[in-house]
């Protein structure tokens, strides 16, 4: 038996143990809208209802968008949902209620609302095919009682079905809506699109002199019908007013003390920019850097340019899923271009450039020097321990611990290795280096790591921007 | 992806894709989430195959560059150590289980090559396009991977 032999016959005897079924993606598909729909309705009902100062003004687009019925929720304390429940207003996400979009969603919020109300009908369905996953996957539909009652509005208000969602990776969202919309500042995490244009992602934006904040942009298509809404508690919380963008477009701006609301009618289209922060949300909150302002609001609002999202483009599904296996193989794009700067903001030469000179600093034993090219904070890791640092100078501490009995091995890989983009990083070789642009547009290290995991890396995720 | 092909292709890969993960992450509970995760890539592929072959080829690449990312990830350690090597299949002949202990116990870097030369039978060609490294890389993690596998091994395994 020869080697070749000897290894197929070896390896041939071990096995995955893992179910994939077609099955469970369909469902994984389906949980997601619904987890959407949820997730929507309690990222609102996680801002506590605290008792702030109610300042009500002419908040005119808000009162426009809520639909008649509202909705029962469970009552949310310390962030945990208990079994009492309480009347919130929603909001329609399709557009104000006298389009046929909105007034459509207004039955079907109503007819959901008092149907299966104890959930003993779906409870009964469990995760089994109910064989309505073909015409109404993308909604909630699971008895036939159901599916008459959507046709029927569907009908009335001549409205059509989504029939396919696409889920877009971070890098591709330019590729998919056919615009680049948003500035510099913003990260786009993950998200979906449907086959007539009308797209979901979850994203974040730095906002100057206030830090990151989350939000959830929703852009919904007229004429199709969609059912998701939006739980923002009590409306009188609110304060409203009109704003001109630096796109030129004048939006509606919503803000209370746990949410705030960007509200864009583009004609063909609406957009909602859920913002997961209000005037009295915590410096703690995982999903903003505090309280915000109006003015953080109107900042937020300037970094999107609404005028590219005035025309509709349908997803070319061919085109997104050859740029999904470019991106696969680590192709990126054009291959003529700039493939690194695509994904990471930093040329290739630049990077090149400052992978160069890391080399040499560490080659010449200029400690501080190498100190000072790392982001701050970070955690750093040694064979007696891991050790947090604020500055250049903290790190020097554990430098000779950390960097210097691996100087070889580093060289070897920041000299030989390959540059990679990942998640708008610039990695080196096999992981051994990590950068990226920070605010003020430097190149800062993340990471500089050794093969048994001593080194210095980021204090928590890092993300592009 | 129709179901009938998706399901046709786990049959016919699925332990192709386990086995490439787990050469290169060295875990057995970190090679099932790839499987999961690969073919959720395959469910959400919207082109077409040319052949099977295409699709192997497809698969493969989308193991090795998802492997690759995880290994990459800043946060996360390089390596698996020694001890955290996943527990061992039962197989019919003590050589066997020797051979793969010691595959193991090797760096990913070896590992991978490996497998895709011995076990997929791929091209040094083939295997530094998938793996975007130079041939000259592939030959030269080869040599020394047959060098400590014969250290190791002995007589089990044979000189090339």
């Amino acid at each position: 038996m020869n080697n070749k032999e000897f290894y197929q016959a070896t390896f041939s005897q071990v096995y995955s143990h893992k179910t994939v079924r077609w099955e469970d993606f369909e469902r994984m598909k389906k949980r997601k809208n619904l987890h959407r729909l949820f997730a929507v309705a309690a990222a609102a009902a996680l801002m506590a209802a605290l008792t702030g100062l109610a300042v009500a003004q002419d908040w005119f687009g808000l009162r426009e968008l809520v639909l008649p019925q509202q909705n029962q929720v469970n009552v949310v304390e310390d962030g945990i949902a208990t079994d009492e429940t309480t009347l919130v207003d929603v909001i329609s996400l399709s557009g104000y209620l006298d389009t046929p979009e909105s007034k459509a969603l207004a039955e079907w919020n109503a007819f959901t609302e008092s149907y299966d109300a104890d959930g003993s009908i779906i409870a009964s369905i469990g995760n089994q095919p109910t064989g309505f996953e073909e015409t109404y996957g993308l909604y909630l539909v699971y008895t036939q009682e159901m599916a008459d009652k959507l046709e029927e509005i569907l009908a009335k208000y001549n409205l059509r079905l989504h029939t396919e969602l696409q889920v877009i990776p971070p890098e591709l969202w330019t590729d998919a809506v056919g615009a680049a919309f948003l500035a510099e500042n913003h990260t786009v995490y993950s998200g979906y699109i449907y086959e007539d244009g009308t797209f979901q992602y979850d994203g974040a934006a730095q906002i100057p002199g206030y830090g990151k904040i989350d939000y959830q942009f929703r852009r919904a298509v007229r004429g199709s019908f969609n059912d998701v809404i939006l739980n923002v508690q009590d409306l009188a919380e609110f304060q409203e007013w009109k704003y001109l963008t630096a796109c030129g477009v004048t939006v509606n701006l919503a803000l209370s003390d746990g949410k705030a609301l960007i509200l864009v009618d583009l004609g063909d289209s609406f957009v909602t920019v859920n913002v997961l922060a209000g005037t009295e949300t915590s410096p703690e909150d995982v999903f903003s850097s505090g309280s915000i302002t109006g003015a953080d609001l109107e900042a937020l609002a300037d970094s999107i340019n609404f005028t590219a999202l005035a025309e509709i483009r349908t997803p070319d599904v061919e085109q997104l899923a050859q740029a999904e296996e470019r991106l696969i193989n680590g192709l990126g794009g054009d291959e003529e271009s700039d493939p690194l700067w695509a994904y990471t903001g930093i040329e290739q030469a630049a990077a090149e450039v400052f992978v160069q000179e890391l080399a040499d600093l560490l080659a010449g034993g200029e400690r501080l020097a190498v100190a000072e090219r790392f982001a701050y904070p970070c955690n750093v890791k040694t064979d007696s321990g891991m050790y947090t640092v604020e500055s250049p100078e903290s790190l020097l501490e554990y430098y000779d611990e950390a960097i210097g009995p691996y100087v070889y091995e580093l060289l070897d890989e920041l000299q030989n290795g390959e540059l990679f983009a990942y998640d708008g990083l610039v990695g080196v070789g096999n992981g051994a280096a990590w950068f990226g642009l920070v605010e003020d547009g430097e190149i800062r290290l993340f990471t500089l790591q050794a093969a048994d995991w001593n080194g210095v890396r980021p204090v928590e995720e890092i993300t592009a921007g | 992806m129709d179901k009938t092909k998706f399901t046709n292709a786990v049959e016919a890969y699925q332990n192709m894709v386990y086995r490439a993960a787990l050469h290169c992450l060295g875990s057995a509970a970190d090679a099932e989430d790839a499987v999961q995760e690969v073919f959720l890539r395959l469910y959400s592929f919207r082109g077409e195959f040319e052949s099977g072959e295409h699709l192997r080829r497809w698969l493969l690449r989308v193991t090795v560059n998802f492997c690759r990312d995880i290994l990459r990830s800043p946060w996360r350690k390089r390596r698996v150590s020694l001890e955290e090597v996943p527990e061992e299949p039962v197989f019919q002949r003590p050589e066997e289980a020797a051979l793969y202990q010691e595959v193991m116990a090797l760096p990913e870097k070896y590992r991978t090559v490996l497998y895709l030369f011995y076990y997929e039978e791929l091209a040094v060609r083939e295997i530094a396009e998938l793996l975007q490294i130079r041939q000259s890389s592939v030959t030269t993690r080869l040599f020394r991977a047959r060098e400590k596998l014969k250290e190791r091994l002995g007589e089990e395994w044979q000189d090339e």
